[in-house]
């Protein structure tokens, strides 16, 4: 599990659903939550939260262009790896920590992944879960 | 409502315990009260049905004044109308099992209740049997059914399940709760199993050393961490898996084995046996109807 | 000729023995089980004391009592017209005291053998000490009763130096087996006092036999007891 620190930066609200975006410094991360500021106390602007994804939900792209869907972009270096014969796992540095990306064997062998390549690490809006601090 | 103000001094092996506890409970709440043993949650309930003193409180049930010590007023047991079912059954071994129903009946009262009981803890075809001859499923059954004769208000349980195997222990679990909504029980429940608190409790009340450490619904007290997944359950872990540097999790939610994909970093502390919160987002499940 | 005054007299002394035993023991072994008071290890040490005194020391302090020469028993003399001396109703009273222990302690025990939760799960149940009592703890050691029935009734058919001391030989008034052997051994009347024996041995005999087959069919039927 993939684990991220970061405040409150916005909030938008439709019935009981909330996006949330969450500033991890200076990258924004959203989140859609089942929860609005008036059923659950911790989503106030300002508030710092934890966000926490899987590291098989972090999608990973190389010298991307054109659009897409995916919101939430992380730019980070290629730190180690692990190559499994199906799926491989990537160690990745972001800001001053660092966060993993489990893919595909075939995947890992196409984008030719090597040690300190820039990559963009993309996770979806719903993949995102919200933490309080203990 | 269950208003419960009491201080007692008690012996524990660490040394001499201040037992201070104030809490209220609501009519027709299933509290739970959760703390490692020594804690001080049987003497709770032992001075809520009046089998222990307190050294000084008060505790009134819908304004009735069952203790208060500046008063110098204490009911005895025998007038709390509490049923209690103790962790040892305390089936009386010279009687059947219907007749450990019938004795608990008041001077006067319906005896229609045995049969009823009888039924819906499904004893019909016990009831002449001696206790001896039971398993221990079905004695916690007949305690349960005893308990309930009088007809009480407030169902008092002390560590019920803890000498059952798991099967039986998710059946009973359905049996409280069944008769808990049916009488419109007030229930206190002692447990140290938290996927069986999260499964009957409204609310559960942490006692630490004589103390109440954190109180709330079983989401609040144990997975005040992850806020925002709504897909959560409490299970245990049957097996753990290693795939090159994936690790499978096998997983017993109820009586349902699942399975969950986990990095090296989150099995560190994880041990077969061990109590976990599995959450997911909402947004994953996919639901189909089943025929 | 047999004189069978002693074996009538025997029996009927052990019979009044151990019913008045069962009657004082059940609430008094429940007391020593319950209660809390630190002082009831006095009344623990006094009923066992007939366990370690030698019969005729009990039998001498009781002889002393009982005297009319002396306050209790002048008492009982002057304002009751009861002589406890050399008479049976004498004989009963040391009999009990010199039993109390094998009645009291195999109840004390029972009951402190059953679950403390039986009487509780009773009185939640609205039920009172005495009827708790009644209905759940003594049917629930019936077998720690019958022991003491048996121990009673056999120590006091097998008593000597009490009863010699306190009732004598009076012939159909304190003479019981025990002492009739012991007279008729010192008459040298050896074939009396061997049927005397024999009678006692068969009878002590029958009775543990009868016991024993008693309560394994009680602990067949009922493994928790």
């Amino acid at each position: 599990m993939n684990l991220l620190e970061g405040k409150i930066s916005e909030i938008k609200t439709e019935g009981s659903l909330s996006l949330v975006k969450v500033m991890v410094q200076n990258c924004p991360i959203t989140s859609i939550v089942i929860d609005t500021p008036e059923s659950a106390g911790y989503l106030a602007i300002g508030n710092a939260v934890k966000i926490l994804f899987k590291e098989t939900e972090v999608v990973l792209a190389k010298a991307f262009s054109g659009a897409i869907s995916l919101q939430n972009k992380l730019d980070c270096s290629v730190h180690s790896f692990e190559k499994g014969k199906l799926l491989c796992k990537i160690i990745l540095n972001f800001q001053n920590t660092t966060i993993a990306s489990v893919i595909t064997r075939n995947a890992f062998d196409q984008l030719d992944i090597q040690e300190n390549d820039l990559v963009q690490a993309m996770i979806k809006t719903n993949e995102i879960s919200l933490a309080t601090h203990d | 409502m269950i208003v419960f103000k009491i201080q007692k001094k008690l012996q524990s092996a660490s040394g001499e315990m201040l037992l201070n506890l104030d809490f209220e409970i609501k009519e027709n709440e299933f509290v739970t009260l959760y703390g490692s043993s020594g804690s001080g949650k049987t003497t709770t309930l032992r001075i809520l049905s009046g089998l222990s003193e307190a050294d000084k409180g008060i505790i009134t049930i819908n304004n009735e004044t069952w203790l208060d010590t500046d008063k110098k007023i204490q009911l005895p047991p025998q007038k709390r109308k509490i049923a209690y079912v103790f962790q040892d059954y305390a089936l009386f071994p010279n009687m059947s099992v219907r007749e450990n129903l019938s004795y608990a009946l008041e001077k006067g009262q319906d005896k229609t209740i045995i049969e009823e009981l009888l039924t819906l803890m499904e004893l019909e075809q016990l009831q002449h049997q001696k206790p001896a001859q039971l398993s221990g499923g079905q004695k916690q059954r007949v305690a349960l059914a005893r308990a309930l004769v009088r007809q009480p208000d407030i169902l008092l349980l002390d560590e019920p399940l803890s000498a059952v195997d798991h099967e039986m222990r998710v059946k009973l679990q359905d049996y409280i709760i069944q008769v808990h909504r049916k009488y419109k029980l007030t229930t206190i429940l002692v447990s140290h199993d938290i996927a069986e608190i999260y499964k009957m409790s409204d609310k559960v009340i942490v006692l630490e050393n004589g103390k109440i450490s954190k109180q709330g619904t079983p989401e609040q007290v144990f997975s005040s961490r992850l806020v925002s997944g709504k897909f959560q359950f409490v299970g245990e872990i049957l097996k753990i898996e290693k795939e090159n540097f994936i690790y499978i999790v096998v997983v017993l939610i109820g009586n349902n084995v699942v399975k969950i994909i986990a990095m090296e970093e989150e099995i560190r502390d994880l041990n077969i046996g061990n109590k976990v919160l599995i959450a997911s987002k909402a947004f994953n499940p996919i639901i189909t109807k089943i025929d | 000729m047999i004189d069978f005054e002693p074996i009538y007299l025997t029996l009927k002394l052990a019979f009044c023995t151990t019913i008045i035993l069962l009657v004082l023991s059940l609430p008094l072994g429940y007391w020593l089980a319950y209660s809390k008071l630190k002082s009831k290890v006095i009344v623990e040490a006094i009923v066992s004391l007939p366990l370690v005194l030698p019969p005729s020391v009990l039998g001498f302090y009781l002889l002393l009592a009982f005297s009319p020469e002396n306050a209790f028993g002048k008492f009982l003399d002057q304002y009751f017209d009861i002589r406890l001396v050399f008479t049976f109703p004498g004989l009963v009273i040391a009999s009990v005291l010199y039993s109390l222990p094998f009645m009291v302690q195999p109840i004390q025990n029972g009951f402190k053998s059953l679950s403390k939760s039986l009487m509780e799960a009773s009185l939640l149940l609205g039920k009172s000490k005495t009827e708790t009592l009644l209905k759940v703890l003594i049917p629930n050691i019936k077998k720690a009763i019958l022991t003491g029935i048996v121990l009673t009734f056999a120590h006091t058919i097998g008593e000597f130096g009490v009863v010699l001391m306190v009732g004598g030989s009076i012939p159909s008034e304190t003479k019981v087996v025990s002492i009739a052997i012991y007279d008729e051994v010192q008459a040298m009347n050896y074939h009396n006092a061997n049927v005397y024996a024999g009678i006692l041995f068969a009878f002590a005999f029958v009775v543990l036999l009868c016991v024993y087959s008693i309560n394994h069919r009680f602990s067949q039927t009922n493994p928790l007891q």
